[in-house]
Order: structure tokens, then C-alpha cells, then sequence
């Protein structure tokens, strides 16, 4: 398959689907899965030409291992979602330029994995983003789509200087070569403002805000994909600001906290701070898609630290774990989206029971769950365990503590939405509502699969994987058949899965040989003597973690720091307007007059 | 080969006769401005001498790529807007022609007392068009401040014609003034100042907020489109070519330049009337375009200039028409405007995003030639600057057209009954008209090289200035 | 992984429940002892699991009993990973990581179950349960985590057998005094033993996450729990008191710590939820914190230090 098919083919269907979507909105959406299994089908097919270079247009491209999996994990991503998307056409205000932006951001996202320069990276990466914003204004928020148009400008524009910078000294915009030649101040500057747009991205501390407003309002058949895919848009970013730019190499003569450099150091403990964050923020939630979106946070954390790291157990876990979170997180915002398809809702308080309606759903986003808390036997666990077998290696004990911390806290807030809105009391108005047809289960049944087989069959993913690690020139992650080693340890998933199975299997005997039990209805509960006889009331929801949260509800909000900035511009608006820019000649005559004399002094000391 | 002359002359005849004939000045207007597009390809290049006297001591027009791509933006977007906008423009056909001799002219002209001779004839158009506002203390403050200026030029051209004998831009760049010297200092400075006003550099601006602020669709894309990117190819052939700036002089147009895109960009975030962003927008994309003649590098000044004339041009037009509709330009009263307007949302889109610099659009081109060559010439600070306020830009105009396109309550899907009214803003040619000027936006910003190539026609500017950055300097990998 | 590791798994198994049963209905005479009552008999508890087991029960739904079986499932797959005096009927799979997180499919198969009941106490209790957890479990994995860097392997039978023939000062909880006495309250803990057992606690929302439990589905939540036990005492064992040579010494010391955990237990009054939360984060992690660096930065305790 050809690099140059799958970016015409989309591109071409995105105008496409635009124009069908105005003569039969269904038909639209159909496209858009058909085009995008159509690029996944096609990247998968594409690992064959790994190390070819072309151009299409002025544009260059590679096609490298690391671009390979990138683009994989992302169309997955995508070509999921669209499942969900000729379901929604009657919802959605513009459905022809949904359609239209939704397959024109996944060419962007092709293309930026396999550009061969930066500049055509980043005119990939731009028009993901401003496609992407305008679908995200039709969902439940304007502000979510300026908030995160805002900070991915912010990245975005970073990087660009850096790119910017870097071509003075080296004068090539190839990404290969392009950071060759920089030392110093100048090679700290771009380290940073680099890998600032890739912080953005992933929603690291202080850029998370981002996230909760945009996946927690986009379109329901969108935030799968913003958190599923688009966030991994800035791992790549990391990624190449440690192996693109040699950040060890270059830094290697600074002061070292455990072995790293400190720069390096500094990025990991921001994505320590955002576990923290995301883990507190998350758990606090009320909405199920803002809780969701804050879990990304954390997990944005696990996978930065873990690139970063650059070493042979820690980085693995850090690629890996871009899997598992894309396909858990899809996975869980396709089983929320499935239930609002139901309900209409996503606050959590408003239902409950949902699992009597909806098994599959539920199924589908228990498994979710387990892999995004880094329960075995899902892919999750096997990548949180690299990543903390890599920082127990390395001793980085605060940076631990942090990632102990997301992943027990984690348990908190993956339970939450599993209790309050499928476990308990099924409301009133929902009793009668049905599971989501077949088309809608299906990609929700594929994710959970691939769930399962990342944590039981992780090596398979892990072979990419030393193949990306030989290619940047780190020693690979030592996989035996089925197991995993490390210095500290090893790891069998298979094994443990079986032995698993086993326990499961004694427990489910000594179940069904016991005396089959009475069913009884869910409102038939011990309640201390008391009479309930609504089901709402006998629902536990809203607040789960009150006395938890009491502890850091005065803890101050990202948001406030944003738009304290925002006022102060606004201030320095309001001050040019007031100073030079008023109804009256004489203020403008005044000014000149100031310059004038100015000028002449400068003049006079010149 | 038609002698250059004509482009200032036939309009002037076209006044004097719209005078005369004032049943059909329509008709005399729409022909003035076409065949001021037409004959625009057939004018002689070089230097014509008018009047037997050759320069220093004669008058002469000088046309070059430089001035040619200013005569046809400004000549491409006049019949743009009176096309667009006839039933305004009618009132107003003296005026306009005389205007378009008096921009030709500046474009044109060789010399500096002449300039300011067709200055004046463009600025008292102006004047008189920004009476259309109905506000006139706001035209009395442009006259006030823009004589104010004239005086300042007048008076800078008096002592550089004392210290030196002539005002032929050739002949005072042939005598290699040095602009630190004190003495050139102030007259330098009046100078300057006489431009500043005109392209709304801070601090010397000030009229502007009256006179775009109250504009319709037709001044205000005039103004902002033809006048400001008027104004800048002068100042930029003036500051480049006449006087080659350098120290102290050169270090403070700069930084007034900056401060004026910085604080531009600033006032335009805090703004909610669509006339009053775009107007401070103005000024923002006027100061980093006249930072960068300052500092030599004209071919991304000009891409800038370019990019922003077509893109303000559609903007203004599309507000100007919805504050006639709705009377008001404040946009979260105009919330959904676009849902049933797709294609003029569209064109407005694309301008706006193009204006932003996000690529696939021309904006983002000339953002990439300015940043380019800026960093060539060891500077990292104004691009850090032109960077952080370009964070500023977007912000407002995604608020902008996020408010246009999609209406609802925070907390509920984007809802087409929230939408405000379904009047059609422009009938479908006129739609149509708008979308295609937008998609020359998109075309240039697709194949910008070409573009690019266009309008530098392969010698580049006034000594060879091309592109810094080009698309296919991709594949080469350099 | 053969047949034979399969049998020698149940065997391990039937072991264990033997095992922590008869201890818990022991220590449940210690308890008594304390408060000055009788006390029930030492097999009670037997009596207790096979009466519940043998009784009707009612279901409130698949996830009700599903989550169940899930709980024992994943709790028993636990136990066989767990290596007792260096016998593991799966050699090489006693990961730390492994066998905490597998402990967490059995709490989250009790959570689903308990809030599929349809009760809010169940689900109250669920809620402090997962806060609890919270508290405790990270001061106690930066202790592991200090523990594996310190020796260079995660694995339990491994780190156990490098504090054996030493005496007793050769046990981490000697080496590194901090970490062992953090690892001892988290074992608190853990086992839910007063002061941090406001997630069960019967009077005030009605024994939590049990509430609904009747019949065989109670007799699994007590079979678990005496899994469970045994899991988290030995996790403490292993890694800071130096598991044990022989599978007799290993159950005496398992007897004497877990006894010790109850008679702590029998003296404290309870602590609010928050209020454990603000401990943990408080003095344990302080010390977890400490002894880390103490051992990334010095060494001390690696080698000994006395």
C-alpha cells in the first residue's frame, strides 16, 4: 500500500462525504467509516515499505517504525469511533462538515507521523487542530472549543519557534538533522519550547485544562477520538524531543537528579504533578465524560514520563501504554457515548442501574476500566508494571510515588462511573430502554478485545516496539516467548491470566454446586426500617468520595491561572485603546508631540 | 506598451466627466476601475519621464515588481469592493476615482514632493469617505490628525531639500545620507510620523477607531484593504529604497512597529463588536508589516500586506453587511449567523484563519517567510513576539467564528434554534463573488511557491529580496 | 506450568483456608480475651462459612453474583501466586507488582458486586473501602519500591530469602526500621483492622459493602476475606520480616504477626475516613519518604548497618 493512496483516498472521501452528507446525512456517516477502515486497513498493509521516502507535492515524507505505530494507534482510534457516527447525523448542527473535518483530521494525523520535515509536520499538526476545533464547538461547549484551541496555539506556536530556531543554526528543516548543531542556551530554549506543543497535547499540568473541557463536550462521537488519538498526537512530539533532539546527549554535561539530565528530570515531575492532578480531578467529577478526560490527564502523565525515560524497560512501558490507554479510553468514551445515545445524558447523578439495559455496555466499559487502572489481565497493567519496573530501576522514588499514587487513585475514579451510572437502582424513565444495536456494539467489542489480547499476548505488541527502540538506538526491552524481562523482575501475562482463569474456574464450581438462589428485585434491600419506594432516592451517586474530596476541594483551579493571563491582555487592550486610540485628535497630537521630542533627544545622545 | 501615466490619468478624466454626467457616474466607475485592471498589464516597465525634464529635476513614475503588485492589489480589491458593493459605491463615484488616481499615483511616483501631492488627493478621498459613517466628528478627528500629518511631511521634505537640493527618491538614495546624523533626525522623524498616522501605528493613530469603527461595507473594506496596503507599499519603498534606515532610527521604527502589533493584537482580544476587532486586528497586522519594511526584509512585508488587504477586504464586507442587517456588529448578539449563510461563513472562515496564519492558508505563508527571515537575520525576539501575539490573534478570531458558526448554551448541543435570524447576508452572486476571493486565500496557500513566485516575478523586490522560504526548498532537504 | 503446578495450586489453596481460618477463629478468642468475654470456639469460624454456604440465598442480578465468583476468582489466583517458605506452585511468577495488582480484580470484583446489590450502604462502603486504599497503599508501595531498588529484583521469595540467615536483625523491617514500621501500619490497614475500618463499620452504615450478603454469597465474601488475610499478612511477611526458611517457621511467624495486627486492633477506636486518609498522608508517607531516599542516597540498609 501507498503512503499517497491513504492521504488522497481520505482526503478525497472527507470532500466527498461532505457533499453525500447534504443529500443523505446516514449515508455521510457511512462514508466516513468506510474511509477510515479504509486508511487502517491501508496503514496496517503499509509496514511493508518501512524506510521508504517520498514526496507528495512539496510535501516529504519517511515512513518510519515509530510513524508506523503512531498512526496505527491513532486511525484505530478513528476508524472505532465512526462506527458511532451515522447515529449522530440528526444530532450534530453542520453533519456535512463533521463528516468533512472528521476525515480531514485524520489525513492530518496520517500525514504528521510520516513527515519527513518539520515544516510539513506542523501543517499537519495545525490543520488537525483547527479541523478538530470546529467539531468541538458543536458539541455541548463553545468555550471547550476556544479553550482548547487556545492551548493547543499555545503548543503549537512553541514549537514552531523551536523549529524556527533550530533552522537558523542548522539550516534544515529535515527532522532528522534539523537539531544538529545546538548547544547551550539556544539548545535549551528549544528543548523546551520543542516539546511545549507536545505538553499541550498529551494535557500535561498546567496545559490539562484543555481536556476536561473538550472531551468532556465534544460530540459524543468525538471525544473517543480527542482521547483516544488526538492526545497521542503529543507523544509523538515527546518522543522526538528526546530521540530527534538528542536531549540526553545534549544535556548530558548538566546537573543529574537519578542519571537525568535535569531538563528531562523537570518535564517527568510535570507529568508526575499531572498524575496527581488528573487522579484528584478525576475522582471529583460529576459528569462521566470530564471524569474521563481527567483519567486521560493521568495517564498523559504515565506515558510522558515513560518516553522520556528512553531506556530499555521505562520507555517501553511509556509506547506501550499508548495502546492501551487509546484503546481503554475509546473504549470507555464509546460505552459512555453508547449510554447518552440511550439516556441522553452524561452526568452521572442522572442515572443509575444501566447495566439491567445495557449488559454488553457495561462489559465493554468494565474491561475499559480494568486496563486504564493497570488491573491484570488487561494490556494496561502490563504497561503500568514496565513503567514502574523502569522507575524502581532507575530509583526515581518521587516520580514513583506520584505514578503509585494515579494508579490506586485510579481504582477511585474508574469505579465511580461503573457504580453510579450501570450498578444500582435502574431509574424510572430508563426501565424500558434498550442495549445500542449491533453496528454501535461492534467497535466497542473489537476494543475490548484488543483489550484482553494486549494484557495476555502483550509481547505482541512489545516486538514493535524493540523494533522502535532498536531504530533510535536504545537497547530493547528483553522479551522471552511469552514473557517479559527486566532487571528487576519478569513478567508472564499468559501465565498469569491462566492461573487466573483457574482460580475463576474453582470459584465459578464451588457457585454453581451451592443452592441456586432466589432472584430478587433491586429495590427489595435492607434500608435500616426504612420505606423507599423511589428508585432515584435509593441511588448513591452524586458526591461518592464526598469526604475525600473535602480534604482538597480549596485546591486552586488551572483555569483561574488562564484567565488571569487573559485578563491581563485584556487589560493591556483596554490600556492601548484608552491611551492612543480614543475619540479625541488632541490625545493623538499630544502623542506625536511626545514622540517628537523623544526622538529628538535620542537623536541628541546618538 | 501603454505609458503608466494613464493608470493616474483616465481616472482623473473619469472624475472630471462623473461630475458631468452624474446619471450615469455608476457606469463611469465600474469602467474606471476595470480598465485600471486591464491597462495594469500592458504598462510599460522602467522609468517614464513626464513633462521633458529629466529627473532629478523632472517628474518621473517608476514601475517596478514592487509598485506593479501594489497596483494590482489595490486596483484588484477597489473593483472587488465596488462590485460588492455598487449601491454604496454610486454615491460616491467622484470619489473613488479620484482616490484611485491618487493611489496609482502614489504607487507610481518617483519623487516626494509628488507623493505627497497624490497622498493628499487619497487622503481627502478618505475623508470624504469616511463621512459615510454619518459620525462626522469622527472624519473632523482624521482631518484634524491627517493634516496634522501632511504638515509633518511637508515640512520634513522642506529640510531634506535644504540639506540636499532635491526630493527624486533615486537621486536622495543616490546620495547615501547617513541616517544617524542628528540634522536628518527630525526630518526624518516628520516623515515618518506623516506614515505612521496613515497606516495607525501606535501612538500616532489615533483617528482610526472613529473612522473604521463606523464604516459600512464599503469603507471599511476600502479602507482597510486598499488605503492601509497603499500606505505600506509607499512607506515601504520610502524606508527601504529613499531612505536606507539603519541604528538608532531603524531600532526605534522597529520597536514602534512591534509595540504596535503587540498592543494591536491586545486591544482586539478585549473587543466584542466585529468592527472593532477587526479594526484593532488592523492595526496589529499594520505594525508587524511595517516592522518588517523597517528592517528590510520586503518580501515577507509585502506577503503580509497581500495576505491581510484580501482577507480584511471579505471581513469587512461580511460585517459591514450584517451590521446593516442586524444593526449591530456585536457578535454574541450575532450568534449562528452563519448557518444560513454557508457560504459567505465559509469565505469568512477562511479569511479569518488565514489571517491567523494556520496553514493551508496564505496567512500562513507569509508568517512562515516573515519568521524565516527574520531568524536568518540573527533575530529571535521579534519572532517570539510576532508568536505569543499570534496565540492572542487566534484566540479571538477562533471566539469569533466559533460564535458565528455555532450557537447554543453552554451545556447543550449546538442547536440551529439558537441560530440568529436566516436572512441571506449577500444574494447568491454576490456570495459567490466573496467565497471565490476567499478561495484565492486558499489556492495561494495551497501552492504558495507560485504564489509566491507571482508576486515577486522571479527578480524579486528593489535589489533582489525573495522569498526566504519556499515549499519546494522541502525536497531538496535544505 | 505443568499439570502438577495446577494441583499443587489447589493444594496451596485448601492449605491456606485451613490455615487462616483456624487462625482467625483463634484470634477470635484473643479479641475476646481483651474485651474480658469468653469468646466463641476455635473453629467457629469453620462452622460460620459452611452454615452460610449451606443456606438460601437471594441474587439482585448477574453482576451481583458474577462479581462474586469474579472476587474469589481473582483472590484465589492471588493466593497461588503468594510463595510460602520459598514454595511457589507457579516458580517465577511472585512479581510484587503482579500479586498487588491481582489483589485489586478480587476488590473490584467485591466493589461490582456490592454496588450491583442496588443498597447506597454498599455502595458508601464501597466509596470508603477505595479511599482506605488510597491511604494506605502508597505509603506502602514507595516502601516496596525502596525495597526493589534497594535489592534489584520485585520478586517476593526472593526478597524474602535475602533477609534469612542473618538473625533476626537481618529482616527489612530491622534494616530499615522507618519502612518496616510504615509497612505495619498499612498491614492495618489493609486487613481493615480498626483504626481504619470505617468502610465495614456495622452500626453506622450497616457493615458496608456487605449489607446485602446472604447464603452462599456470604460464605464466598467469608472465604475471601480469609484469603485476602492471608495475602496481605503474607506480602508484610515476605518482604519485611524474612518470609521463612521452613514452612513451619513461616507459619509461626504468620500466626504471631497476624495476632499482633489483632491485638492492636482490639485496643483502637475508629478513625473517620478522612481522617485516615490525613494519617496515612501524614506520618506513613513521611517515613516511606525518608526511608527511600535514606536508602536511594546512602545505602544504608542495603548492606547492614549495625
Amino acid at each position: 500500500m501507498n503512503l499517497t493512496i491513504i492521504l488522497a483516498v481520505t482526503v478525497v472521501l472527507a470532500v466527498v462525504s461532505f457533499f453525500i452528507t447534504r443529500l443523505n446525512k446516514k449515508a455521510g456517516g457511512f462514508l466516513t467509516v468506510i474511509a477510515s477502515l479504509f486508511a487502517f486497513v491501508g496503514l496496517f498493509l503499509l509496514k511493508g515499505s518501512i524506510g521508504g521516502e517520498f514526496s507528495i507535492f512539496y510535501f516529504s515524507f519517511k515512513i518510519t517504525m515509530v510513524g508506523w505505530y503512531f498512526a496505527l494507534i491513532m486511525v484505530l482510534a478513528y476508524s472505532m469511533t465512526s462506527f458511532f457516527n451515522p447515529f449522530w447525523m440528526d444530532k450534530m448542527m453542520y453533519p456535512g462538515s463533521y463528516n468533512f473535518m472528521y476525515l480531514l483530521s485524520m489525513a492530518g494525523t496520517i500525514g504528521m507521523f510520516f513527515a519527513k520535515d518539520f515544516i510539513t509536520l506542523f501543517i499537519f499538526w495545525e490543520t488537525v487542530v483547527w479541523s478538530s476545533t470546529f467539531i468541538i464547538q458543536l458539541g455541548k461547549s463553545r468555550k471547550a472549543s476556544y479553550v482548547y484551541y487556545v492551548v493547543s496555539a499555545i503548543g503549537s506556536m512553541a514549537t514552531l519557534f523551536a523549529i524556527m530556531m533550530a533552522y537558523s543554526v542548522s539550516g534544515t528543516f529535515v527532522i532528522s538533522e534539523a537539531f544538529a548543531g545546538l548547544s547551550g542556551g539556544a539548545a535549551i530554549a528549544v528543548f523546551f519550547t520543542f516539546i511545549l506543543s507536545g505538553l499541550a497535547k498529551i494535557g500535561i499540568f498546567p496545559f490539562h485544562v484543555w481536556l476536561p473541557a473538550a472531551h468532556g463536550n465534544a460530540p459524543h462521537t468525538f471525544s473517543p477520538v480527542l482521547s483516544g488519538g488526538l492526545v497521542k498526537m503529543g507523544a509523538f512530539i515527546a518522543f522526538l524531543s528526546v530521540t530527534a533532539f538528542p536531549a540526553y546527549e545534549i544535556f548530558s554535561g548538566m546537573f543529574k537528579v537519578m542519571g537525568t539530565p535535569f531538563p528531562i528530570y523537570f518535564l517527568m515531575a510535570l507529568g508526575a504533578i499531572s498524575i496527581i492532578v488528573g487522579t484528584l480531578m478525576a475522582i471529583k467529577q460529576e459528569d462521566a465524560k470530564k471524569l474521563l478526560a481527567y483519567s486521560s490527564v493521568a495517564n498523559g502523565g504515565y506515558i510522558l514520563i515513560g518516553i522520556l525515560m528512553l531506556d530499555q524497560v521505562g520507555f517501553a512501558g511509556g509506547m506501550m501504554h499508548l495502546v492501551n490507554h487509546a484503546v481503554a479510553s475509546a473504549a470507555a468514551f464509546l460505552a459512555i457515548a453508547a449510554v447518552a445515545y440511550r439516556t441522553g445524558t452524561t452526568k452521572m447523578s442522572e442515572m443509575g442501574g444501566m447495566i439491567h439495559r445495557m449488559p454488553v455496555t457495561y462489559i465493554v466499559y468494565l474491561v475499559a476500566i480494568i486496563s486504564m487502572a493497570g488491573i491484570p489481565p488487561m494490556g494496561g497493567f502490563v504497561s503500568k508494571w514496565l513503567i514502574f519496573q523502569g522507575l524502581a530501576d532507575k530509583g526515581m522514588l518521587f516520580l514513583a510515588a506520584a505514578a503509585f499514587f494515579g494508579s490506586i487513585g485510579s481504582f477511585m475514579y474508574v469505579f465511580r462511573p461503573l457504580s453510579a451510572v450501570f450498578l444500582g437502582q435502574t431509574f424510572t424513565r430508563d426501565l424500558k430502554k434498550k442495549e445500542v444495536g449491533f453496528f454501535m456494539m461492534l467497535p466497542m467489542l473489537i476494543l475490548t478485545a484488543l483489550s484482553i489480547l494486549a494484557g495476555v499476548f502483550p509481547n505482541t505488541i512489545l516486538r514493535v516496539i524493540t523494533e522502535i527502540q532498536a531504530s533510535v538506538g536504545i537497547s530493547p526491552v528483553t522479551l522471552a516467548e511469552n514473557t517479559i524481562v527486566t532487571v528487576n523482575g519478569y513478567l508472564d501475562a499468559f501465565r498469569v491470566f491462566i492461573v487466573f482463569g483457574f482460580g475463576f474456574t474453582i470459584a465459578f464450581v464451588i457457585f454453581i454446586v451451592r443452592r441456586k438462589s432466589k432472584k430478587v428485585e433491586l429495590m427489595d434491600t435492607y434500608t435500616s426500617a426504612e420505606f423507599i419506594h423511589t428508585r432515584e432516592l435509593l441511588h448513591y451517586s452524586s458526591k461518592f468520595y464526598a469526604p475525600f474530596e473535602r480534604l482538597y476541594d480549596k485546591a486552586p483551579d488551572t483555569m483561574k491561572l488562564y484567565k488571569k493571563i487573559a485578563v491581563k491582555i485584556g487589560e493591556l487592550g483596554n490600556l492601548t485603546e484608552s491611551l492612543f486610540y480614543g475619540h479625541k485628535p488632541e490625545k493623538t497630537v499630544f502623542w506625536v508631540m511626545i514622540t517628537g521630542i523623544f526622538v529628538v533627544i535620542i537623536g541628541g545622545v546618538v | 506598451m501603454i505609458n503608466p501615466v494613464f493608470m493616474i490619468a483616465i481616472p482623473l478624466i473619469l472624475a472630471f466627466l462623473s461630475l458631468v454626467a452624474a446619471r450615469i457616474k455608476k457606469w463611469l466607475l465600474l469602467s474606471g476601475v476595470l480598465i485600471n485592471i486591464a491597462i495594469l498589464f500592458f504598462l510599460e516597465k522602467g522609468e517614464t519621464v513626464i513633462g521633458g525634464f529629466k529627473p532629478p529635476f523632472g517628474i518621473n513614475l517608476i514601475l517596478d515588481n514592487y509598485s506593479m503588485v501594489g497596483l494590482a492589489l489595490a486596483g484588484l480589491l477597489l473593483l472587488a469592493g465596488v462590485v460588492l458593493s455598487l449601491d454604496k459605491a454610486d454615491k460616491y463615484s467622484t470619489v473613488l476615482l479620484t482616490a484611485l488616481a491618487g493611489i496609482n499615483g502614489m504607487l507610481l511616483t518617483g519623487d516626494l514632493f509628488n507623493l505627497f501631492i497624490f497622498m493628499e488627493i487619497t487622503i481627502i478621498s478618505a475623508y470624504i469617505l469616511s463621512t459615510a459613517g454619518k459620525k462626522p466628528e469622527y472624519s473632523f478627528n482624521y482631518l484634524v490628525i491627517g493634516s496634522i500629518g501632511s504638515v509633518f511631511y511637508l515640512a520634513g521634505l522642506v529640510v531634506f531639500y535644504s540639506l540636499t537640493g532635491t526630493l527624486n527618491m533615486a537621486d536622495l538614495a543616490a546620495q547615501n545620507l547617513s541616517m544617524g546624523t542628528p540634522e536628518l533626525l527630525v526630518p526624518l522623524f516628520l516623515i515618518f510620523t506623516a506614515f505612521a498616522i496613515e497606516a495607525k501605528l501606535i501612538p500616532f493613530g489615533g483617528w482610526v477607531k472613529g473612522v473604521y469603527g463606523n464604516s459600512n461595507r464599503l469603507t471599511g473594506a476600502l479602507f482597510a484593504s486598499v488605503y492601509a496596503s497603499t500606505v505600506l507599499f509607499v512607506f515601504g519603498r520610502v524606508f527601504n529604497e529613499v531612505f536606507a534606515l539603519s541604528g538608532a532610527v531603524q531600532t526605534i521604527i522597529v520597536l514602534i512597529g512591534v509595540v504596535t502589533f503587540a498592543f494591536g493584537e491586545a486591544a482586539a482580544f478585549r473587543q466584542v463588536k466585529m468592527r472593532r476587532i477587526l479594526l484593532y486586528s488592523s492595526i496589529g497586522q499594520s505594525g508587524l508589516a511595517a516592522a518588517l519594511f523597517a528592517l528590510g526584509l520586503i518580501f515577507p512585508a509585502v506577503l503580509l500586506v497581500i495576505s491581510n488587504a484580501v482577507s480584511k477586504f471579505i471581513m469587512f464586507s461580511i460585517t459591514g453587511k450584517l451590521r446593516e442587517i442586524y444593526k449591530t456588529d456585536d457578535y454574541t448578539d450575532l450568534k449562528g449567523v452563519f448557518f444560513s449563510n454557508k457560504l459567505t461563513g465559509i469565505a469568512f472562515s477562511i479569511s479569518a484563519m488565514s489571517l491567523i496564519g494556520l496553514p493551508l492558508f496564505f496567512g500562513f505563508y507569509a508568517k512562515l517567510n516573515a519568521l524565516t527571515a527574520l531568524f536568518n537575520g540573527g533575530n529571535w525576539f521579534i519572532p517570539a513576539v510576532i508568536l505569543l501575539f499570534a496565540i492572542v490573534e487566534g484566540a479571538y478570531f477562533i471566539r469569533l467564528l466559533i460564535a458565528l458558526w455555532a450557537p447554543g448554551k453552554e451545556g447543550e448541543i449546538a442547536d440551529k434554534s439558537h441560530a440568529v435570524g436566516e436572512i441571506r447576508i449577500f444574494n447568491i452572486k454576490k456570495s459567490i463573488l466573496v467565497f471565490i476571493l476567499s478561495l484565492v486565500i486558499l489556492a495561494a496557500g495551497l501552492i504558495p511557491d507560485l504564489a509566491g513566485k507571482l508576486i515577486s516575478s522571479d527578480s524579486g523586490f528593489m535589489g533582489g529580496d525573495g522569498p526566504a522560504f519556499t515549499m519546494s526548498q522541502l525536497k531538496g532537504g535544505e | 506450568m505443568n499439570v502438577m503446578s495446577f494441583v499443587y495450586g489447589f493444594l496451596v489453596l485448601l492449605g491456606v483456608f485451613v490455615f487462616q481460618t483456624t487462625l482467625t477463629g483463634l484470634n477470635r478468642k484473643v479479641t475476646a480475651r481483651l474485651q474480658k468475654r469468653y469468646g466463641a470456639r476455635w473453629y467457629q469460624q469453620f462452622l460460620d462459612i459452611f452454615k452460610a454456604l449451606r443456606k438460601d440465598s437471594t441474587s439482585h442480578g448477574w453482576v451481583f453474583d458474577f462479581g462474586v465468583i469474579m472476587a474469589l476468582g481473582g483472590i484465589m489466583a492471588t493466593v497461588i501466586f503468594i510463595p510460602v517458605a520459598g514454595f511457589e506452585a507457579f516458580p517465577g511468577l511472585d512479581n510484587i507488582f503482579v500479586i498487588s495488582y491481582l489483589l485489586a480484580v478480587g476488590m473490584l470484583g467485591m466493589a461490582m458486586s456490592a454496588a450491583g446489590s442496588g443498597n447506597p450502604w454498599a455502595s458508601i462502603g464501597v466509596a470508603r473501602a477505595l479511599t482506605n486504599m488510597l491511604a494506605y497503599d502508597v505509603p506502602l508501595m514507595i516502601v516496596i519500591f525502596t525495597l526493589i531498588f534497594a535489592f534489584d529484583s520485585s520478586s517476593l521469595s526472593e526478597i524474602a530469602a535475602l533477609q534469612q540467615g542473618m538473625g533476626i536483625l537481618g529482616w527489612n523491617a530491622f534494616r530499615m526500621p522507618l519502612g518496616g514500621i510504615v509497612a505495619v501500619i498499612a498491614l492495618l490497614g489493609m486487613l481493615g483492622k480498626k483504626p481504619f475500618d470505617s468502610f465495614i463499620a456495622p452500626t453506622e452504615i450497616a457493615s458496608g459493602p456487605m449489607v446485602e450478603y446472604g447464603g452462599k454469597h456470604l460464605g464466598f465474601m467469608f472465604i475471601l476475606h480469609e484469603f485476602m488475610t492471608f495475602i496481605e499478612v503474607s506480602i508484610i511477611l515476605s518482604l519485611f520480616f524474612g518470609g521463612g526458611a521452613t514452612i513451619w517457621e513461616y507459619m509461626l511467624k504468620y500466626a504471631v504477626l497476624y495476632t499482633f495486627m489483632n491485638i492492636i486492633s482490639g485496643v483502637m477506636p475508629r478513625f473517620k475516613i478522612d481522617q485516615a486518609v490525613k494519617y496515612f498522608y501524614r506520618v506513613p508517607l513521611a517515613m516511606a519518604i525518608v526511608q527511600g531516599l535514606v536508602v536511594i542516597f546512602t545505602g544504608l540498609g542495603v548492606t547492614l548497618w549495625f
